[in-house]
C-alpha cells in the first residue's frame, strides 16, 4: 500500500472519511481504521488484476474504484442510520410511526415494510429506507412540479449561465493554456523587423545575420507559399510554407513517418517535400510506403521525404512544407528591402528573454552600417529587430478575445447564480411555514433534510443536465461559426474541468440558497412565527439584488463599447467596393510560364474569356487584393529627390494590376489618367499612386512627375505617374493608412493571379471559373473562390463575434435582473401587505403606496448603476483594444444610454409589484 | 426463537469455520466460496459483521500480531456454530424434501 504516493493516500483516505460520516457514530469509530485498511487491500488487489479494454481500466482505475468504494460506504452508512432509526421506534408504537412518517412523506403510512406483527423477527430495514427514498423523491418533484413559475426560471437561468460558462471557459482554456503543441512551446519566439511599433517580416540577409550571431538554441525561416500539386486524377491548390534547415527541429517536432532530410546548401538535392498528416490522408490514401514517392509540385518532380504528424499545423494552413536555400544574390545586402521571411527562433536555455531581445538589436544595429544607402532611411524609420514568444504572436488576437468573452460568461454565471439564489431564497420564505409545521407534528429532521438536500440536487441537476446539452448543442453550432483567429480551436472540445466548476456552482448555489436557509428556518423556534431574520434576510435579498444589477451595467457597458468599436470598423471608408464582386485565384508554375511574356499572355487570354461572359461588366487581375493579407512595398526614390538627413526614402506598398483593375474593384481616380492597353514593355514605364502617396511626397501636384526603385541602375528606368487614385484599406482594415503604388501589369508580368470579377446582381459560380481555366490550361487550378464581400466580413467577424456575444450575454443579464427585481419586491410587498394595509387605512393615498414600492425597486437599480459604473469604468480603462478607441466623452455617452435602459427596465420591473400594493384594501389585510 | 440467517450471514458464518479471519480475508473467502457471486465491498461487509456481532454469531477479537495493527479478526462464537449448523440441517432437510429433488433431478435431467 506504500507503493502509490502519500498524496494518492491522503487524498483517498478523506474520500473514505467523508463516506465513513455517514454512518452512525459508534459504527464509524469502531470500523474505521479497518475499513480504510478493507480499502487499502481492494486497491491492491485492483491494481493486480489484469484490465483488457479501456472500459475495464477506466473502471478499476485507482480513483474510480475509491469512488465506487467512497459511494458503497456512504449508502450502507445511510442504511444503517435508517435501520437504527426503524428500530429505536418502538414496533408496537404505530401510531407516533404513522404520524411522524406521514409529516415527513407527505403521505400515510403505506411502506411495504411496517412492521408485521405475526412475525416475530424485524423486517428487513433497506427496503424501508429505499421506500422512504423513493417516496422524498417523489415528493420533491411533486413540490418542484407544483410551482413550475419560480422552479423554471431557476433552471433556465442556472442552466443558460452554465452552458455559457462551460462553453467559452473550455475555449479560453484552449487559448490560453498552452494552445501550441509543441515541446517547450515558451521558448520558441518569432524574430521580425521592426519600423518603430511596426512589424515587418526579415529579408534572407537579415536572417543570415541572425543566424550568425547565433543566440539562440536554434532559429528557422519560413515564407508561406501556394503550389499546385498534381494527384492521379485532378490538381490540387494547396497552402505550402518553403522552410530553411532546421525549422522542425527548431519546433521540435519529429516526422511522423520518414525524416525530412532538408537541403542545407545550394549543391545539395533540394527536390524534397514533408506532407502534412491531413494531405497523407486525403491525397494519399494514408499509404504506408509513401517516403520515397515522387510527385509533382508545380509541375516538378520532387521525392515525399517525411510525413509530419498531425499535431503539426504550423504554419496554420500549410499541408506541405518545401526546402527553402538561399543563394548569393537573395543573400546580398541590396536586397535587404525584400523583407518576407517569417522567422522562429528556440531561445538558449538559461537565455533571459531580455537577453534575447538585447541580441537580435545588436544584430539589426549592425545592420544600419552595412547599406549605406538605406541607412538614414532606417535610422529614421526606428528600423530594428525584435523577437515575440510565438504564441503570443500568433494568438494574441485570440487571446484578448477569449479573455473578453469568458468573463463576460463568468459574469452572467454569476448573476445567473446569484438571481437563481434570491429565487430560491423567496421560495424558501414562502415554504418555511410549511417545513415548521411539519417539524412541530415530529418530522425527523433527518428526514426533512435528505428531502431538502433532494430537491435542490433535484434542481442543480435539472439545470446541469440543461445546461450540458446546451453546451453540446452550442459547442456543435460554434464549432463551424468562429472567426478565423479562433479557427484553429474548431475542434471546440468541452473542458472536463469547466464543466465541473460550472456544475458545482450550480450545486453549491442550489444548497446555499434553497437548501440551508430552509433547513435552518425549518429548525427555528416555534414562537418567533417566522419574524426571526426576516430583516437581515431581506436586505441580503437587496444586497444580491443590487450586485445583480451592478454586473448586468458592467456587462452592458462592455456592449455599449464593443458596439462602439464595431460600428467605428464597419462604417471605415473601405476606399472599394465588396458588392457583387468576387475574386479567385490562379499560380503559374515558373516551369510552364518560364517568362513575362508567357505570363502576360496567359492573363490576358484569362481576362478577355472573363470579360466575355454576359453579366460580368469588368474584371482584371493583380498580384494580390485589398484584405487578403499579403504585403509587398519597399522604397522608391523620385526624380531629383536627395537623401537629407532626418528624410526618409520614400517608400509604398506595391501593387502590380492590370489594366480595368480601378474600374473592377469600385476605387475612385482622383486625377490624370487609368492604366491601359497601350501601356506595354514597349510603351513609356507608367506608374499610378495612391492618394496617401500624392499628399506626402508630392503636395503640390503628383501628374507628370517621375520615380525609379533603382538608382543605381544604368540606365535609370524612370516611371511617369499619370494617374492618382482613391486609398484603399489593405490588410487590417484599422492599419496605418500606408501609400500605395500601382505597376501595370503589361509592364511586369505576375505569377500570382488574383482575378477579381465584378458582375452586378449576379455571382459567378467556381465551377464556371474552373471550365474556363481548364479550356486554357487544364493544369492549372483556381483556388481562393471567394466573394469580396465575405472577405469583407471575414475581415470584421472577430469584433462582430465578440459583440454578438456580449450583447447577448448583456441582454440575459438585464433580464436576470429585471426578474430579480421583480421577484424581490413582490415578497416585500407580500410580507408588508399588513403595514400598506394599515397605511392606506391611516390615509396613505394609493399613489404614495405605488411611489413607496417604485421608489423601493429604483434603490436598488441607482445603487447597482453606481457600482457597476465604478467597476465598468476601471475595466473598459484597462482594456488595450478599447482604450483606443473608446474616449472619456462616449464612455459617458455610453453610461448614460445604460443608466436609461436599466432604470426603465428595472421602472417595468418595479410596476406590476406596485400596482399589487396599491390595490391593497386595507378592509382585507386589517381582517386577516 | 431465533430468526432463520440471511443467506450472506450463513456464508459469512461458514468462512469462519476454519478458523478467525479479518475483514478482507473474509471478503476474499466468499469469492471463493461462491465462484465469485458474492463480492462485499467495505460498507456491506462490516455492517453484516456488526449486525452478526450484535447476534452474538461472531466476536471480534483484539488487535492481533499481525503485521497490520488496523485488523482485527473476527472468530465464530458457539452460539454462531450452532446457528449456522441449525441453518445447514434446514436446508439439509429442505434439500431431501421429494418436491425439491424432482425440481433439481428435472434441472439436471
Amino acid at each position: 500500500m506504500s507503493e502509490h504516493p502519500p498524496a494518492a493516500r491522503r487524498t483517498r483516505r478523506w474520500w473514505i472519511r467523508w463516506a465513513l460520516a455517514f454512518f452512525p457514530r459508534d459504527f464509524r469509530t469502531t470500523y474505521a481504521e479497518e475499513i480504510q485498511d478493507f480499502v487499502s487491500c481492494r486497491l491492491t488487489e485492483a491494481s493486480e488484476t489484469p484490465a483488457y479494454t479501456l472500459l475495464e481500466r477506466a473502471c478499476r482505475s485507482r480513483p474510480a474504484l475509491v469512488l465506487r468504494l467512497a459511494v458503497e460506504l456512504a449508502a450502507n452508512g445511510l442504511a444503517e442510520r435508517c435501520s437504527r432509526l426503524d428500530a429505536a421506534r418502538s414496533p408496537t408504537d404505530q401510531r407516533s410511526r404513522c404520524q411522524s412518517a406521514a409529516v415527513s412523506s407527505g403521505q400515510f403510512c403505506h411502506e411495504p415494510n411496517a412492521v408485521q406483527p405475526n412475525h416475530a423477527r424485524l423486517p428487513h430495514r433497506r427496503p424501508v429506507m429505499i421506500a422512504n427514498l423513493t417516496l422524498d423523491l417523489r415528493h420533491a418533484w411533486r413540490s418542484l412540479r407544483g410551482q413550475p413559475a419560480t422552479l423554471a426560471p431557476v433552471v433556465a437561468m442556472l442552466a443558460l449561465g452554465m452552458a455559457a460558462c462551460t462553453l467559452f471557459f473550455s475555449l479560453a482554456g484552449a487559448v490560453l493554456i498552452d494552445p501550441l503543441p509543441f515541446e517547450a512551446a515558451d521558448e520558441l519566439m518569432t524574430v521580425r523587423n521592426r519600423y518603430g511599433d511596426d512589424r515587418t517580416a526579415l529579408s534572407p540577409p537579415d536572417f543570415q545575420d541572425h543566424l550568425r550571431a547565433s543566440g539562440f538554441a536554434s532559429l528557422a525561416a519560413w515564407t508561406p507559399s501556394s503550389v499546385a500539386l498534381e494527384t492521379r486524377d485532378r490538381v490540387l491548390q494547396i497552402e505550402a510554407a518553403r522552410t530553411t534547415p532546421g525549422f522542425f527541429e527548431t519546433l521540435g517536432v519529429a516526422a511522423a513517418l520518414g525524416s525530412p532530410g532538408w537541403p542545407t546548401t545550394q549543391a545539395d538535392d533540394q527536390a524534397v517535400v514533408a506532407i502534412s498528416h491531413d494531405l497523407w490522408v486525403t491525397a494519399f490514401g494514408s499509404d504506408p510506403d509513401v517516403i520515397g514517392q515522387t510527385i509533382r509540385v508545380d509541375r516538378s518532380p520532387f521525392t515525399i521525404s517525411a510525413v509530419m504528424p498531425s499535431s503539426l499545423e504550423f504554419p496554420r494552413t500549410a499541408s506541405i512544407w518545401l526546402p527553402l536555400v538561399f543563394d548569393a544574390d537573395q543573400l546580398a545586402d541590396q536586397n535587404r528591402g525584400n523583407e518576407y521571411l517569417e522567422a522562429v527562433a528556440r531561445l538558449e536555455p538559461g537565455v533571459s528573454f531580455a537577453q534575447a531581445t538585447e541580441l537580435v538589436e545588436n544584430t539589426a544595429a549592425n545592420v544600419i552600417e552595412l547599406v549605406p544607402d538605406r541607412a538614414s532611411y532606417l535610422s529614421d524609420n526606428g528600423w530594428s529587430a525584435g523577437i515575440t514568444p510565438l504564441d503570443e504572436h500568433e494568438f494574441s488576437e485570440a487571446r484578448s478575445s477569449a479573455w473578453m468573452l469568458s468573463s463576460a460568461a463568468a459574469l452572467l454565471m454569476i448573476i445567473a447564480c446569484v438571481n437563481a439564489g434570491v429565487l430560491l431564497m423567496v421560495r424558501t420564505s414562502r415554504r418555511r411555514s410549511e417545513l415548521r409545521t411539519r417539524a412541530l407534528l415530529g418530522a425527523q429532521p433527518f428526514r426533512l433534510a435528505t428531502q431538502l438536500l433532494l430537491e435542490n440536487t433535484l434542481i442543480a441537476g435539472l439545470a446541469g443536465v440543461l445546461g450540458l446539452g446546451l453546451a453540446l448543442a452550442l459547442a456543435a453550432g460554434l464549432g463551424s461559426a468562429l472567426p478565423s483567429e479562433l479557427a484553429r480551436f474548431q475542434r471546440l472540445d468541452l473542458d472536463l474541468q469547466a464543466l465541473v466548476l460550472t456544475l458545482g456552482l450550480v450545486l453549491l448555489t442550489t444548497f446555499l440558497f434553497g437548501a440551508l436557509p430552509s433547513w435552518a428556518g425549518s429548525r427555528s423556534d416555534v414562537s418567533s412565527r417566522g419574524q426571526m431574520g426576516r430583516r437581515g434576510l431581506s436586505r441580503l435579498r437587496r444586497v444580491l439584488v443590487t450586485q445583480e444589477i451592478a454586473i448586468a451595467v458592467v456587462l452592458l457597458l462592455g456592449a455599449g463599447a464593443l458596439l462602439q468599436e464595431f460600428t467605428r470598423l464597419s462604417s471605415l471608408e473601405l476606399g472599394f467596393e465588396v458588392r457583387d464582386r468576387t475574386s479567385f485565384r490562379v499560380t503559374l508554375p515558373s516551369s510552364a510560364y518560364p517568362d513575362r511574356e508567357s505570363r502576360r499572355a496567359f492573363a490576358d487570354e484569362l481576362l478577355s474569356d472573363v470579360r466575355s461572359w454576359p453579366e460580368v461588366r469588368h474584371a482584371a487581375a493583380a498580384d494580390r487584393l485589398p484584405l487578403d493579407g499579403r504585403r509587398w512595398g519597399g522604397t522608391f526614390y523620385p526624380e531629383g529627390w536627395t537623401a537629407a538627413p532626418g528624410e526618409p526614402t520614400p517608400g509604398a506598398e506595391f501593387n502590380v494590376v492590370t489594366e480595368d483593375y480601378f474600374a473592377t474593384l469600385g476605387i475612385q481616380r482622383l486625377e490624370g489618367r487609368d492604366l491601359h492597353v497601350a501601356d506595354t514593355a514597349d510603351g513609356p514605364p507608367v506608374v499610378l499612386i495612391d492618394r496617401v502617396a500624392a499628399e506626402r511626397y508630392w503636395p503640390d501636384g503628383a501628374v507628370g512627375r517621375r520615380i525609379t526603385f533603382d538608382r543605381e541602375a544604368d540606365p535609370v528606368q524612370w516611371r511617369e505617374i499619370v494617374g492618382v487614385v482613391e486609398h484603399v484599406r489593405r490588410e487590417e482594415l484599422d492599419g496605418l493608412a500606408r501609400p500605395q503604388v500601382y505597376l501595370p501589369n503589361r509592364q511586369g508580368g505576375i505569377r500570382d493571379l488574383t482575378v477579381a470579377v465584378f458582375a452586378p446582381g449576379s455571382s459567378i459560380s467556381a465551377e464556371r471559373i474552373s471550365a474556363t481555366l481548364a479550356r486554357l490550361d487544364p493544369s492549372l487550378p483556381a483556388f481562393a473562390i471567394e466573394p469580396l464581400e465575405q472577405k469583407y466580413q471575414t475581415a470584421v467577424s472577430l469584433p462582430r463575434y465578440r459583440l454578438f456575444f456580449v450583447s447577448a450575454f448583456a441582454a440575459t443579464a438585464l433580464i436576470y435582473c429585471l426578474l430579480g427585481v421583480y421577484s424581490v419586491l413582490s415578497l416585500t410587498v407580500r410580507q408588508r401587505r399588513p403595514e400598506i394595509g394599515l397605511r392606506v387605512a391611516l390615509g396613505s393615498s394609493t399613489r404614495s403606496v405605488m411611489f413607496r414600492v417604485l421608489g423601493d425597486g429604483l434603490q436598488m437599480t441607482g445603487w447597482g448603476l453606481v457600482l457597476g459604473t465604478a467597476v465598468g469604468y476601471a475595466t473598459l480603462r484597462s482594456l488595450e483594444g478599447l482604450r483606443a478607441t473608446t474616449s472619456e466623452a462616449s464612455f459617458w455617452a455610453i453610461v448614460a444610454s445604460v443608466a436609461g435602459i436599466c432604470l426603465a427596465a428595472c421602472a417595468l420591473a418595479a410596476v406590476v409589484p406596485a400596482r399589487s400594493a396599491a390595490s391593497t384594501h386595507p378592509a382585507t389585510t386589517l381582517r386577516s | 426463537m431465533t430468526p432463520p440467517l440471511r443467506p450472506v450471514d450463513l456464508l459469512v458464518l461458514l468462512t469462519l469455520e476454519q478458523g478467525a479471519r479479518h475483514g478482507y480475508g473474509i471478503r476474499q473467502d466468499l469469492l471463493g466460496i461462491s465462484d465469485g457471486a458474492v463480492a462485499l465491498d467495505a460498507g456491506n461487509l462490516y455492517r453484516c459483521l456488526n449486525r452478526l456481532q450484535r447476534q452474538g454469531l461472531l466476536e471480534r477479537e483484539a488487535a492481533g500480531n499481525d503485521d497490520d495493527p488496523r485488523r482485527r479478526n473476527y472468530r465464530l462464537t458457539e452460539h454462531g456454530r450452532d446457528q449456522a449448523r441449525s441453518e445447514l440441517r434446514r436446508l439439509e432437510r429442505l434439500l431431501a424434501n421429494r418436491a425439491a429433488r424432482a425440481l433439481l433431478a428435472e434441472a439436471g435431467g
